[in-house]
């Protein structure tokens, strides 16, 4: 067996993978995952707001909302950077696109969130396709600068006199819509039953204010809109797709001479990049009920890439870590008000400098982001042997 | 029959003609040796016919088709499969994987099915069958799920065997399929190439130093030197042609 089954880790059972014990432990995973995140807006629907070393932070189900929109995005450039190899600084192009094409919809034509995705995504797909046809020519840090100029240049595009009758220009738009849960959704019941769990039954309010219970039906919506993306894009990514995007990343003339139509897969990989950033923008236009031009600009661009890296670039889980880090990170940075522990006041742009001084302590942690760290936490603690087909 | 033949092919690259007016033919169901000194050009013509570079002139036939008329990847789907001198595998992806990628062109399922599993089971269950097939032929199994990084030299250079074999080639191009083994694995190494050759009905185009294996398995013998042939025929003929010994081992003063 080439896998090490000595040492003290060969006391860990290995499990096969697709056994019994395999299928268990993975069930019981899903389960906590499912707990936790249909627990988690229950428990900060009032804000969550600890003080630590002498600074209050603040955990809101807003917050959360948001990041559950970045995963998305970060799934989205993802797929042409983390697995295709194509440097995308411009993938807030894409999500500010989604996002204003879903504000122009709900507002201009009263067409519902869900039902603008049926334009978003196809939009946005030949968007990408179009986007990725000079990536053909280009590459490494030449596409990079090229896409990091459609990145900046959106919010001037939204500003032109010729659309801002429609985009509201630099004022952003107000989305008319208001997502209210349906009569039938009993969130206020829930809250009854989630006293009687022991421990965190007491952090759940006595039922929910309107806004509350809006704010919690946004969550779940966003959610599952944001599992159904990781859904598909983990099906593309783990057949013959996923490892001709890979091949071409590592080796291009092995691809090619192997049969990968190098610029079929580029052009598509844009492509599905692109479409599920355009969710990413609904979802966040979804999330607010408003959307500016400066919000999509270079810095969503590089917030994105930075997330992309940070939680783990070509991989699935690192997409959910990064748009966690890049939502919470920032937040909390501006939250440390004092230096911790002590009453000197902090001044000044601290919040950016705490941010960037975590960014380079995260990449000499966990080289390969958050989602490789965690990947080899597992394997070392819950080993699972691979088992050969028909075996 | 010739199943490729290269007719005039040259190729220029800057100022340097890597292959000038080369002409020969491989026929269908032979092993043909392509021989020269280190800068002949041998692995500029596995270019060309693999269409990396383009050849300014000349034509390359692979069974009647015109090669130069047909895109990189497509080469794989003529029936034409390589392996290349210095690897070109996915060091990420596992052995498995790797090979999976060469079966490539057999397989059709696209984004928008794999997005809702419509057929993917049945097509990765095949393709995972027939990878696992080639690793079990070249006694790669227990490595299979294994990333390719990390090991040896002689086993990726087998890996690149598996992934080409499962493309189900007509004629596989190998750069230096030896290199790195020791003695008795490129005996070993002779046996087994003839023998898959026998087994897939494959043609072989052989670039090689091991002088040993490539006399002991080829039916022909294709040698070049700047660019050019200078000599082709059966091993006992090439080893007697005065030009390839001079080639080799310089003019007598």
């Amino acid at each position: 067996m080439w896998f090490n089954t000595g040492g003290w880790r060969g006391k860990k059972r290995v499990v096969q993978a697709g056994s019994r014990q395999h299928r268990q432990r993975q069930i019981i995973g899903w389960a906590l995952f499912a707990l936790v995140v249909v627990l988690i807006p229950f428990l900060i629907a009032d804000t969550y707001s600890p003080t630590i070393f002498g600074n209050r932070y603040t955990v809101g189900l807003g917050n959360l909302s948001q990041a559950v929109g970045l995963m998305v995005a970060i799934l989205g450039l993802n797929i042409a950077t983390g697995y295709s190899g194509q440097l995308s600084l411009g993938h807030s192009f894409f999500v500010g696109s989604g996002a204003y094409l879903t504000a122009v919809l709900v507002n201009d034509f009263h067409w519902s969130y869900v039902a603008t995705l049926g334009v978003v995504v196809p939009g946005l797909f030949l968007f990408g396709v179009l986007f990725g046809i000079p990536a053909l020519r280009i590459q490494g840090l030449y596409l990079g600068l090229l896409t990091f100029a459609v990145a900046a240049v959106f919010p001037s595009i939204i500003r032109l006199e010729e659309v801002s009758e429609r985009t509201g220009g630099s004022n952003g738009l107000l989305i008319e819509s208001d997502l209210k849960p349906p009569t039938w959704a009993p969130l206020d019941k829930v809250t009854e039953w989630l006293h009687a769990i022991p421990g965190v039954g007491s952090r759940v309010p006595d039922g929910l204010t309107g806004r509350q219970e809006e704010a919690v039906y946004k969550y779940f919506l966003l959610v599952i809109v944001a599992l159904v993306c990781f859904w598909l894009v983990r099906n593309i990514l783990a057949g013959r797709v996923g490892r001709a995007m890979v091949a071409i990343r590592d080796n291009p003339l092995g691809a090619a001479a192997n049969g990968v139509n190098l610029a079929a897969y580029k052009t598509l990989s844009f492509g599905i990049s692109a479409a599920v950033g355009g969710v990413a923008g609904t979802m966040l236009a979804m999330h607010s009920g408003f959307v500016g031009p400066d919000e999509f600009g270079f810095s969503m661009a590089i917030l994105l890439i930075v997330g992309l890296i940070v939680g783990g670039a070509g991989t699935l889980h690192g997409a959910v870590a990064g748009g966690l880090a890049i939502q919470f990170v920032p937040h909390w940075s501006s939250q440390t008000q004092t230096l911790p522990g002590t009453d000197v006041a902090l001044e000044g742009p601290y919040g950016t400098a705490i941010l960037g001084g975590l960014l380079i302590v995260i990449i000499f942690a966990l080289p390969g982001g958050a989602a490789h760290g965690f990947r080899k936490i597992k394997s070392r603690l819950m080993p699972v042997a691979p088992r050969p087909p028909g075996g | 029959m010739a199943l490729l033949d290269v007719a005039g092919g040259t190729g220029r690259f800057g100022g340097v003609t890597a292959l000038s007016d080369l002409s020969f033919t491989v026929d269908e169901g032979s092993i043909c040796g392509l021989i020269g000194p280190n800068g002949a050009g041998k692995t500029t013509l596995f270019n060309v016919v693999s269409r990396v570079y383009d050849a300014q002139e000349g034509a390359v036939g692979f069974d009647g088709t015109d090669l130069l008329s047909r895109p990189a990847h497509a080469i794989s789907g003529l029936g034409i499969g390589r392996t290349f001198q210095n690897l070109a595998l996915w060091p990420g992806m596992t052995v498995l994987q790797n090979v999976m990628v060469g079966a490539h062109h057999r397989s059709r399922i696209g984004a928008l099915r794999a997005a809702v599993r419509w057929g993917t089971r049945r097509e990765e269950a095949e393709l995972t069958a027939t990878a696992w097939d080639a690793l079990d032929e070249l006694s790669l199994t227990d490595v299979a799920f294994h990333p390719a990084a990390g090991l040896p030299f002689g086993t990726l250079k087998r890996v690149e065997l598996a992934r080409a074999l499962v493309a189900r080639p007509r004629l596989l191009l190998l750069d230096e399929p030896a290199t790195g083994l020791t003695q008795t694995e490129v005996g070993e190494l002779g046996a087994l190439l003839v023998a898959l050759a026998e087994r897939h009905s494959l043609t072989l185009l052989l670039v090689e130093h091991h002088m040993g294996m490539v006399m002991g398995v080829s039916n022909k013998v294709v040698v070049l030197d700047f660019g050019a042939k200078i000599a082709e025929g059966s091993p006992a003929e090439v080893q007697n042609d005065p030009a390839v010994v001079e080639a080799y081992l310089g003019a007598p003063q």
